[in-house]
């Protein structure tokens, strides 16, 4: 019975305190839209806070015996603090926070970002393939190197070229190399033996000496730049070059790409050893 | 002509440089630290007589020298009464200097007066009430230090030295309250006094930035204060040439915390600076009403004003005499002395005034309800007190500052007078604070009666006693105040405030009749029904000092008796006639509270207290109208403290008052008279000599709006819900914060030390030991690497191959 | 108007240039030195594109022709490289460099 009747109370407490907090947001809203006055709209806020303070001392305040007068002197006590919050929230607070806002949105464009975009994912990427201990994994980054390349060739007016590095890099080397993981049995097994490191420090001293180099080189070089670099599509125009001015590198490419058939055919084939003890059952 | 120098010289005080000034406040430190150094041992080797003659004579050397100041000024012309005297500097940032320097004008020497001569008169009274406290030594250091920072606070003459007293009135405050510490619940109120008065010094110390901010500018060619932009003006770069210093009129111009300097800066109309700050403007606040509602806040705090009022009946667990001095007559009036010492600012910002008085008038009747039904008589006090001071900020607050110093000086003697009484009460029922079980004392401590009663009928606000004129000032000046935000508050104060008094008269009487008429009803027992009625009530008999340090005091107090001629107020009456009544005083330091049957008849108490509670009667009875004889009963001129103040209060001549005729404030005269009889009557009818079972009928009736007003409308609860909890809660979360955060920030620096010696070890093991190690081993160690090059392995080569090629382009760059 | 020029291209180019040379040179994995090799082609072939774009006369298309050489080339290099990796496992039993060091004898 008990447990009842608190049950009960507890949810008109609740009720009301939901009856509270509709009731401010609905003189709120009823001032933004309807017009209605000032002073109506603070004296229905006020009732609304009453309700609600009433309504959280059930569940919170409980050492206070919050009823009659000292109710509302206690909710008029929690008007005031709100509202003063309000004020510092509206006037001061939210003006300064968009205002911020604006002006990093203004420092920013999104072509750049996107820019930014593909080269973090390229040498992400790359430093995976780099540094990665799992030799799959490297795989994996190298994966997400030659996607970001690609985007950089687009930004780079290179279409084709981009298509090509997805199709060959993406779809034909990167499955080549996964390929030749699997048939050597490298995957498994103690992972830092699969894809350990000879001379890490070294080679990082090494690389970080070729970036700053290239670096400084890119930067201070006094580079001709064309006025206005074009975007235009160059798949056909490359068509026509490929069977006009570079016919015959195109020819030989043709010759080098049978001659690598054929000869890593040869080289990765089997031998067929004479020894008996290797035959299986 | 005439009248145009004389008010210019009034826009523009000068000072008069009087050197002797800081031997007022340097006899009472000098008093304190003799006692603080040598009390002890003077205590067990001469008896407590040292003790108090040290403390004493320290006070009334003090006063004599402010009498002295008090007759330099007396004589000198209005315009002169600017006393100064500049010590040392304690230092100079840019253009600021800060002085430890010392000001007297017309209102601080009222203040000086009243702190000096009150203290000196609670000192000879405490002589007696504390006879029989160990701690003799440490009560009168204590008060000689809380002179002494009252006095800094009141003369100091610029913010800095103020607040020095202000923050120094605290800690004696502290220590007063929780003299006897060994009492948790004494400790705590202490330690509750000196936490809320931190909020309101925070918002005195914020206020006071804001001012100093504000404050900074240049003085341009065109005779104008102009802002400076922030520290990356010219001028905080040193680049521009010192702008002029002295504007036209003489008045010394930049930032400063000088309280004449700032006082002549902003009256003083050519210098622009008033104007300039009523423009300005924080966060969209006018900058003015900032600083003087957070000045306020600061005065809030200190006199104890809604909200932060509820420390001061909490300090009433302190001695009875430390009640009188810190808790009614000095120490909370300085924040109604802080807002009249800065009229000029509160005058410029009608909100910021709007805000000091609607906030002093409901103090006044808030407290004043809760008064109605407390039966602890220095709680009815203290309650009593907190609402004397919204009078005074009601006074302050609609620019009648005249008439709020004047209630202040008025309400000083006549509270300390009660609070003296209240403690001649308790003495004389061994420790009893519960006007329950006082009552038909008239017979028994007659001089004490006498005394209570005309303080009471001060208090009350019956004609030739002082409260009757310092009250209806301040209400006829609400009345007719039109210098507010609105011209409806100035009477609502005044309805509000009549109400306060009415309030006011009712429970003092009824103090008065529940103590001193009836029978004594102490010899019962306690009744722990009523004690279960007043949970909140400090236990009554916890007062005694008995009740915690019983055993050890008992044996202290042998041990200096035995010393101790004068003091043997013992049983054979061979002291003094003074300590003929005094017989059962001992008792109380070995008795507990349950043998409070056997401490016999209550007994008035020895001379030195029945002297000084005499003295302050006379005082309060006739200081109302030798200061505030009224312009409107004849006499020619206006009230004499009025005049007196005026180079003081140079804004109250730009208050706006409503000009009504004598006859309508003869008629508000009588209101008041009326309203002080009403009370006086209602209080006759309900509890003279605790005949009527009305008061228990009506509490019948209402028992629950009986219950809230006993409780003191659960502010105290309500505080420990939000702010005790929120701050406990707050603690918790800088405790996490410390653990993982702090100490994160330290174990990871430790770290890096750590790390630091590991690298500085490799390099001594390697270089150093190298070096010598490495000779030896070189030709060996070549050969060795030399044949280590052909390895076998193509990344080897790679590595060195592309290495090879980095460094020459890199050299290749550098030798470029 | 974008800000992006041709150092950027230049500078992630040289990035991923040295990121491959690191791969190619610590790596203890046949494999993974092939990754190492197709990450420096990349960075080729971006530089070879971004000089196109932002520096060769208007209608030339001499760097991207080459970056499709490289493709080409790269194709062929990595089918030829696998295959022997493969021959090598077979030799060996493991594609450990450090391993197959008959240089040094």
């Amino acid at each position: 019975m008990a447990t009842a009747s608190n049950l009960r109370g507890w949810l008109v407490r609740l009720a009301v305190l939901a009856l509270g907090l509709f009731g401010m947001a609905g003189a709120a809203g009823l001032h933004k839209f309807a017009h209605l006055g000032l002073g109506l709209t603070l004296f229905l806020e006020y009732l609304a806070i009453t309700c609600v303070v009433w309504g959280i001392n059930g569940f919170v305040l409980r050492t206070l015996p919050l009823r009659g007068v000292l109710l509302l002197v206690f909710s008029a006590a929690a008007f005031g603090v709100l509202f003063l919050l309000a004020y510092f929230l509206r006037s001061v607070m939210a003006p300064f926070l968009f205002d911020a806002a604006g002006r990093f949105i203004g420092l920013v464009h999104l072509v750049d970002l996107a820019f930014y975009l593909f080269a973090v994912m390229t040498i992400a990427g790359a430093a995976g393939c780099a540094f990665s201990r799992n030799i799959i994994y490297s795989a994996w980054s190298l994966l997400f190197a030659f996607m970001g390349v690609a985007g950089l060739y687009v930004f780079l007016g290179a279409d084709f070229p981009a298509v090509a590095q997805v199709l060959i890099y993406v779809g034909g080397i990167l499955v080549l190399i996964l390929f030749a993981i699997m048939l050597t049995k490298q995957i498994g097994g103690d992972p830092k033996l699969t894809n350990a490191h000879l001379a890490l420090p070294m080679g990082a001293a090494l690389a970080a000496a070729t970036v700053g180099t290239l670096t400084y080189m890119a930067v201070m070089a006094p580079w001709k730049i064309q006025a206005a670099p074009s975007y235009e599509p160059v798949s056909g125009a490359l068509g026509v070059a490929f069977l006009t001015d570079y016919l015959l590198p195109f020819e030989v490419a043709s010759v080098v790409l049978l001659a690598a058939l054929i000869g890593s055919v040869i080289i990765a084939r089997k031998e067929i050893k004479e020894t008996s003890d290797a035959v299986s059952p | 002509m005439e009248h145009e120098l004389a008010s210019q010289n009034e826009a523009v005080a000068r000072a008069i440089e009087v050197s002797w000034l800081w031997l007022i406040p340097v006899f009472p430190l000098l008093g304190s630290a003799l006692n603080a150094f040598l009390g002890l041992r003077l205590q067990r080797a001469y008896g407590k007589r040292v003790n108090h003659a040290i403390a004493v004579g320290a006070m009334l050397l003090s006063c004599m020298v402010a009498e002295i100041a008090f007759w330099k000024m007396f004589v000198a012309a209005p315009q002169d009464r600017f006393f100064e005297n500049h010590l040392w500097t304690m230092w100079q940032s840019g253009s600021l200097q800060v002085d430890l320097s010392f000001g007297l004008d017309p209102l601080g020497m009222m203040m000086t007066m009243i702190v000096t001569h009150v203290a000196t008169l609670i000192h000879v009274y405490s002589t007696g009430y504390m006879a029989d406290e160990p701690a003799y030594w440490r009560f009168f250091m204590w008060l000689n230090l809380f002179v002494f920072s009252m006095l800094l606070l009141v003369m100091g003459s610029n913010f800095v030295v103020m607040f020095f007293g202000w923050e120094g009135v605290g800690l004696c405050s502290y220590g007063l309250i929780g003299f006897w510490y060994e009492d948790l619940t004494k400790a705590s109120a202490a330690m509750k006094a000196f936490v809320v008065n931190r909020f309101g010094d925070f918002g005195f110390i914020i206020g006071l930035f804001i001012l100093f901010w504000s404050l900074s500018g240049v003085w341009s060619k065109t005779n104008q204060y102009l802002p400076e932009r922030g520290l990356g003006s010219a001028l905080v770069r040193g680049t521009s040439p010192e702008p002029a210093r002295v504007s036209g009129s003489g008045t010394t111009l930049g930032p400063t915390l000088e309280f004449r300097e700032l006082r002549n800066q902003v009256s003083d109309e050519s210098t622009g600076m008033a104007d300039r700050l009523k423009g300005m403007t924080l966060w969209g606040f006018p900058v003015l009403a900032l600083i003087c509602i957070l000045f306020f806040v600061g005065a809030a705090g200190k006199s104890a004003q809604l909200p932060l009022y509820v420390w001061l009946p909490d300090a009433m667990a302190g001695p009875t005499p430390v009640s009188a001095l810190i808790h009614a007559a000095t120490m909370v009036t300085a924040g109604v002395y802080m807002v009249a010492r800065l009229n000029f600012l509160f005058a410029l910002s009608p909100p910021a005034m709007t805000v000091v008085a609607v906030t002093g008038v409901l103090t006044a009747l808030f407290a004043a309800s809760i008064g109605f039904f407390q039966y602890d008589i220095k709680k009815v006090l203290a309650y009593s007190t907190v609402s004397q001071l919204g009078f005074m900020f009601i006074g302050v607050g609609v620019g009648a500052y005249w008439a709020g110093v004047f209630h202040l000086m008025t309400h000083a003697f006549f509270k300390a007078c009660l609070f003296l009484g209240s403690g001649s009460v308790i003495l004389a029922c061994h420790h009893e604070q519960d006007m329950r079980k006082l009552g038909g004392l008239r017979k028994y401590t007659p001089i004490t009666r006498w005394t209570y009663l005309a303080a009471c009928w001060a208090i009350a606000g019956f004609p030739w006693a002082s409260g009757f004129y310092s009250k209806d000032e301040i209400l006829w000046k609400a009345w007719t105040a039109d210098g507010l935000s609105a011209p409806w508050i100035g009477p609502a104060i005044y309805v509000l405030g009549a109400i306060a008094a009415l309030g006011t008269s009712f429970y003092m009487f009824r103090s008065y009749y529940m103590t001193f008429t009836g029978e004594y009803r102490g010899h019962g027992g306690h009744e722990d029904k009523e004690r279960l009625e007043d949970p909140h009530a400090m236990a009554a008999h916890s007062h005694a000092d008995a009740a915690v340090q019983a055993p050890s005091s008992a044996a202290a107090v042998q041990q200096v008796a035995a010393t101790d001629v004068a003091h043997q107020h013992d049983h054979s009456h061979s002291a003094s006639p003074a300590h003929d009544d005094h017989g059962a005083a001992p008792a109380h330091d070995d008795h507990a509270h349950d043998a409070h049957g056997h401490g016999g008849e209550p007994h008035e108490s020895p001379s030195s207290m029945t002297y000084v509670l005499a003295v302050l009667a006379f005082a309060a009875v006739v200081a109302g109208f030798v200061f505030g004889w009224p312009a409107a009963w004849g006499g020619g001129h206006e009230p004499a403290l009025e005049r007196w103040l005026a180079p003081s209060l140079p804004a109250a001549e730009h208050v706006k008052f409503r000009e009504l005729g004598h006859g309508t404030e003869y008629l508000f005269q009588f209101f008041g008279l009326a309203i002080a009889s009403l009370g006086w009557f209602a209080a006759r009818v309900l509890y003279l000599d605790n005949q009527s079972t009305a008061p228990a009928r009506l509490k019948e009736m209402f028992p629950r709006a009986w219950s809230v007003v006993f409780n003191k409308y659960y502010v105290d609860e309500a505080y420990q819900a939000t702010v005790v909890r929120g701050s406990l809660v707050l603690s918790r979360i800088l405790y996490w914060l410390d653990q993982n955060l702090i100490d994160g920030i330290v174990n990871g620096v430790g770290f890096v030390g750590r790390s630091v010696a590991y690298v500085d070890k490799v390099i001594d093991e390697r270089f150093v030991d190298g070096a010598v190690n490495g000779l030896a081993n070189l030709t060996w160690n070549s050969g060795k690497q030399l044949r280590r090059l052909q390895t076998g392995h193509i990344q080897s080569y790679l590595f060195g191959a592309l290495g090879g090629a980095i460094a020459f382009v890199i050299i290749q760059y550098v030798i470029r | 108007m974008s800000s992006i020029g041709l150092p950027h291209f230049l500078i992630v180019g040289a990035a991923l240039f040295a990121l491959g040379m690191v791969t190619v040179v610590t790596r203890r994995n046949a494999v993974g030195i092939l990754m190492g090799v197709e990450l420096i082609l990349n960075a080729a072939n971006l530089n070879f594109i971004a000089f196109n774009h932002f520096v060769a006369t208007p209608g030339s298309l001499a760097g991207q022709v080459f970056s499709i050489f490289v493709i080409v080339l790269a194709a062929a290099e990595a089918a030829i490289a696998l295959a022997i990796v493969l021959a090598i496992y077979q030799t060996f039993h493991t594609i450990d460099v450090q391993d197959t060091d008959l240089l040094r004898q």
